[in-house]
Parts: C-alpha cells; structure tokens; sequence
C-alpha cells in the first residue's frame, strides 16, 4: 500500500511520521505549485472553493509518482469539506485513476470509530506501535507550532530581511527528519534558539511596545497554507508586524478530535465570544474567526485580518457581520477572499494600504489599549 | 396590533406559509414583502457583502425593505429540517446577517428550528417565537400544530393538482429543472424561465415534484449521506430524471457561488454522463446577469431537444 494525502501547510510532516510509523509507504506530493493549482482549476467545479482546488491537484501528483492509496479527513457539514472526499474520488477517477480512497470521519464523541478505521486500514499494526507513532506525529505537531508561532512574532523584529523564515525552513526540515520523540524536541528547541539568536531585541520600538499587532484568521486552510495565502503572515511579519495566528494543527485537533471527548477547551470559548454577534455555529471555522476577531479586540490589537477562500459559505457569514466586532473593539478589519485568480501585487499592496492605516490612526489616536473606550474611535469606523 | 413582517424570499419558501398562518391565528398582523422586483434586488445588493450568493442579497433586500413597514421581523434560523442534514451555512446565520446588514434598525423574532438531534426542538421554537404574542405555549403549540397539519395537507393537495398539471402536458417536451426553490419559485431571480419553457411549449419538472420513492435509490446508491436539505433532494430528484425516458432534457440553475450546489450539482453532472446520455444545461446567476443571454441559451437548448425529439440529429 502506496499512501497519500493532500497537504496543508506543514501538516505532511506530523502525517508523513504518523503513517510511516504504521508501516506505510507514504508518498508526500510534491510541493504545492502552480501546476498543481491549474490541474485542481481545470477538473474541480469552477465555484467550489480554492482548498478543493489545490487538493485534487496534489492527489493527481501524488498518484503519478505511484500512490494508491488516498487519505482524507471527512465531516459532518455543512461545511463542504465534509464532502470533499467524495467529490475527489469522483473527480479523480474521471481522470483516469485508479485507486482506493479511504476517508475518515470525525469521531464525534466515540473515539472507537476513528480507532476501528485505523484498525481496518493497518491490520497487522499493534497497538503499542501505534501509540509510538501517534506520540511521535503529535510532538512534531506542538513542535512545529511552537516554530511558526514564534517566527510570527519574531519577523518584524529580524535585523536582517528573511533572515527568521529561513532559519523557520531550517528548523521544519530538522524536525521532518527527525525520528524519535527526543529528536523532536532537541529540533524544536534548537530552531527556537535559532529564531530568537536573529532578533534585534534592542530595537527602540520593541520596549516601547509601539510594533503594530495584527490576528491572522480564517478558514484554517487557507490561513495554514502559505500557497494558498500569498505567505501572509511573513509579509506582515516583513512589514513590521507581530503575527498572532490562532489556527494551528494543535489547535484544530484539541477543539474537534479530543474537546468532544475529554472536554478540554483550553479556555477559548468560541460561542461565548462571538455570541452578540453569531449566535449558531456555522461550520468550518465561521464562528471561530468572529471569536477571535473579539478576542484580539479585547487583547488590544490593532487589526485582524481575515482570510476566507471565495465562496467559503461559514466565511461570508463571519465577514458580514465582522464590520460590528470592529466598530464595538475599535480593532481594524480586513477580508483576504483568495482564489485561483488572486494576484500576488494585489495581495502586497492590500497588506501594506491596512498596516499603514493602522500606522496612521495609531498617530492620530494613539494604541487601541489607550483609546477602547474613547469616542473617536467611534466615529472612526463610521 | 402588531405587524410582523416576513421578507418573501429564502426560508420563505421553505417553512413561510406555515408562520403566517400561525401568527395570524395567534392576532398579530403578517406582512410578507412584495414579489422580488428590481429595487429590492439593488438594496439587497448595497447591504451585502460581495461574495454573498445573489439569494442572501435579495433577501437583506426583502429585509430592509419590510424593515420599515413592521414591528418585529421574522428571521428564523433554519439550522436543520431532519437528521443529520442541515441547511447551508448561510442560513444558519442568517438573523446575525441581517442584523449587522440593518443595523439594529428593527426587532427581530428569530426562533432557531434545529432538528438535526431531535424533532422536539420545534416546541421550543414556536414557543419563543410566540412567547411576545401569547403567554401561554399550550396554545402557541395547539395553534401550531394545527397549521403545521393544514400546510401538510394543502401541500399533498399541491402534489396531486401538479401530478394532473404534468399528465396533461405531457404532450410536449418534458425537462427536468434542478434548483433551489428560492431561486426558481422567484420570477426575478429565476428569470421566469418556468414561464417561459411554458411559452415554449415544454414544462418543467422541478425536484419537489419527483416522488420520494424515486429520489431515494439514488441517495442510497451514493456511498456517502448528502448533509444538506435542499441538494440531498435536488440530487436525488436529479438522478431519477436522469433514469426517466420521458425527459428529455436537464437545467441546472444554480447562483453564482453557491457552495452546496458548487458540489453537488458537479457530482450529479458527473454521476448523470456516466449512466445516460440526456444533454443538461447549467445556467448561473448574479446580478450581473443578463436576461437576454440567459433567454438565447434556454431557446437553443430547447430548439436542440426538440429536434433531437423529431429525430433530426
């Protein structure tokens, strides 16, 4: 059995761990590219939303370096996602593959689900090799969070340009190669050392806290692809930003997979936050983009950005009603719709028309923290 | 008395007349907007955020409209109609859609009917939704249950009038028209083309009409369930008319950007090539769309039917 899966972001790295370390052959597509945007653009529908796109494209690459064996995450709508699986399968075969496709629900409280479809997929796989492989895929996930996470918060601070992204590669490709637990951890540690070894912590600005911070939200595709986004957080980083991103791998599996059953939250409560706002969830990550939006609000940050493929149904609504968290947190808002179509130049100069508008209310009316309750920023948004 | 207003557009078309007849029982005053006309559709368009599909657009439009003219608006937020399907996800917001889109300007009544876990939920939403009008939800709930009972019965009615219509036009081409009811029961939206396959002397076929006996196969063919309302049907009816010789030919009209459609009308085109051969027209719709444009191609579409039907191609 020859396994693949589509990407998104890094997550071929924790995936690639998990399934080899079942006994797979695991064959990683090659690099999210042009290419395998216009295969996805030419076979998918042309309204379905971006993530489908690029999907198909990496599962057509894959097959044609000889998979046979596809991968997929499922769901429960109304997100389409849940339904990806089946449109790929479909799309797929019609352009004349053959393969066999096996997607995998969520487990919506019962564990023994997900568990009774790795059994049937791995047979011969006992259980204490699966715990090694699982404990070795999830501490490559924390890793790299930990990584990214900090290399957004460390961009605008670089004493030399693409200095942190670089040093990031480097550490994402330590942390791949790594096979033990332990050599995550020392890959870990050593790419954060790295990281912050490139900050020039003496800049005035940093200890004058005057460094603009923006939230990058979203539909998690999108905000985890960088294809997919145009490299957003490292163009906001290399215009001097301080990138809080939410959505991560980690993030993500703690809120479906172990919240329904372990209950634990972490403390961000999503319903409770978008509340006078979104009163339902909406599928995919609607709800949580609202709620984030309020909470960096109420964090003191000066923008949020939200990043929605075209067409994303749960997105639409979020940005429609995104305009009443900016006007009652006094936080900028901006709606990244990103398609087949969207150009790079379009993107750039979006992102710095939104950091310098920041820069300039920011001179006008000083920090968000020292203005929340003052009028002007009112009348600002109105 | 009150008025409750009622935007004719969307969920109307899926549980409306049943709250009409409720609130009106129960002594409030029901206004439902207009018939969809240009102006609305413009309002609409000026609340909206642009990736909205044109149907969310006409109804702020509907909204914003009634806005003025009413009390309370009746905005539910249809969640889901039966279990483990759900409506789209914009209608599963669409009362936080409208209030940032009227800002506040208007009261809204807007019950969330989920019964995606259990049919009782409904009780819980009559309730709220009556609880202004009357303080007793034993009666709220006899009133409805009695509406609820009558829409039943008028819409088997509706069935067998249309099952009578179909026979008797039977004589000309017969084409399936797949779509939301929101779109095609709108003349604006739709561009009146159930009138005017009529005037051409065809009748449409539209996915209610198709029995439930006959959609069913094909949804459990599918290996995997089909969460949303509207498209599990569409798909279904779909695939029946596909497998019925006396259609002959197959409209898709879908508005631009509708994410359910977006893949179930792609999985139905795919799954229809493989198993017959019966040509399928897919039409979509903004604002931007033409009329004219939208005529020419349902004219030729209708003119290659009729030809292939007199056996000339």
């Amino acid at each position: 059995m020859r396994l693949t899966f589509p990407h998104m972001g890094t997550l071929f790295i924790p995936l690639k761990a998990l399934f080899t370390g079942l006994g797979c052959d695991v064959v990683v597509p090659p690099p999210t590219s042009k290419r395998t945007l216009e295969i996805g653009v030419k076979h998918c529908p042309e309204f379905a939303c971006l993530p489908l796109k690029i999907s198909v494209g990496n599962l057509s690459e894959a097959l044609d370096l000889g998979a046979d064996t596809v991968i997929m995450a499922g769901g429960v709508g109304p997100c389409r996602f849940g339904f990806y699986g089946e449109l790929q399968k479909e799309i797929l075969l019609d352009m004349g593959y053959d393969f066999r496709m096996v997607v995998i629900d969520p487990p919506q409280g019962r564990a023994r689900h997900i568990l009774e479809s790795f059994k049937s997929l791995f047979p011969a796989v006992t259980l204490s090799q699966a715990l090694h492989a699982a404990r070795l895929a999830w501490s490559k996930i924390v890793a790299i969070d930990r990584l990214e996470s900090l290399a957004n918060r460390s961009r605008a601070l670089e004493r030399e340009r693409g200095a942190v992204s670089a040093a990031l590669g480097r550490a994402l490709e330590a942390v791949d190669a790594a096979e033990t637990v332990e050599g995550v951890w020392q890959a870990c540690e050593d790419g954060l050392a790295a990281i912050d070894s490139l900050v020039d912590a003496d800049k005035a600005e940093y200890a004058a806290g005057s460094l603009v911070r923006v939230a990058v939200v979203g539909e998690i595709y999108v905000v985890l692809e960088p294809f997919a986004n145009h490299c957003v957080e490292r163009k906001l980083g290399e215009l001097g930003v301080i990138v809080e991103r939410p959505l991560s791998i980690s993030h993500w599996l703690k809120l479906n997979v172990l919240l329904d059953f372990l209950n634990m939250s972490g403390g961000f409560r999503p319903g409770e936050l978008a509340r006078p706002y979104l009163g339902h969830t909406v599928g995919g990550h609607g709800r949580e983009t609202v709620a984030s939006a309020v909470k960096y609000g109420r964090q003191g940050y000066d923008g949020v950005i939200q990043v929605a493929p075209f067409t994303c149904m749960p997105e639409i609504v979020a940005e429609s009603v995104l305009h009443r968290v900016s006007k009652d947190h006094g936080i900028a808002s901006m709606s990244l719709v990103v398609d087949e179509q969207t150009g790079e130049a379009g993107v750039v100069t979006r992102l710095e028309a939104f950091v310098d508008m920041i820069r300039r209310r920011r001179l006008a009316y000083g920090a968000v923290s020292q203005r929340l309750t003052a009028k002007n920023a009112m009348c600002y948004y109105d | 008395m009150l008025t409750i207003g009622m935007p004719r557009a969307l969920v109307h078309y899926d549980c409306g007349d049943v709250w009409v007849k409720f609130f009106e029982t129960l002594g409030a005053a029901v206004a439902v907007s207009p018939e969809t006309a240009k102006d609305i559709v413009d309002i609409g368009v000026s609340l909206s955020v642009e990736d909205a599909c044109l149907p969310v657009k006409v109804y702020l439009g509907h909204a914003a409209y009634m806005a003025k003219r009413c009390d309370y608006l009746f905005v539910p937020r249809l969640v889901s109609l039966e279990q483990r399907t759900y409506m789209c996800p914009k209608f599963l917001g669409l009362p936080d859609m409208v209030r940032a889109a009227l800002r506040d300007s208007v009261r809204l009544i807007d019950p969330t009917i989920d019964l995606s876990k259990s049919a009782r939920a409904m009780t819980q939403a009559v309730v709220r939704a009556a609880s202004f009008l009357s303080k007793d939800p034993a009666r709220s709930l006899s009133v409805w249950r009695t509406c609820s009972r009558a829409a039943a019965v008028c819409s088997t009615e509706a069935d067998g009038r249309r099952k009578a219509v179909d026979c008797e036009e039977a004589a000309g081409l017969r084409i399936g028209v797949l779509s939301h009811p929101y779109i095609i029961i709108d003349r604006v939206l739709s561009m009146g083309l159930v009138d005017r396959l009529r005037e051409m002397g065809a009748s449409a076929i539209l996915p209610e009409s198709v029995l439930q006996d006959a959609v069913e196969p094909h949804l459990a063919e599918l290996g995997r369930h089909i969460f949303w309302t509207h498209e599990k049907r569409i798909y279904g009816a779909g695939m029946a008319m596909a497998s019925d010789p006396s259609i002959s030919g197959i409209i898709i009209v879908q508005a631009f950007g509708c994410g359910p459609g977006s893949m179930i009308y792609d999985l139905f085109t795919r799954k229809c090539r493989r198993r017959s051969a019966v040509p399928v027209l897919n039409l979509s719709i903004d604002e931007h769309t033409g009329e004219a444009g939208i005529v020419t191609r349902l004219e030729a579409f209708v003119d290659m039917l009729t030809r292939a039907e007199r056996g000339c191609m």
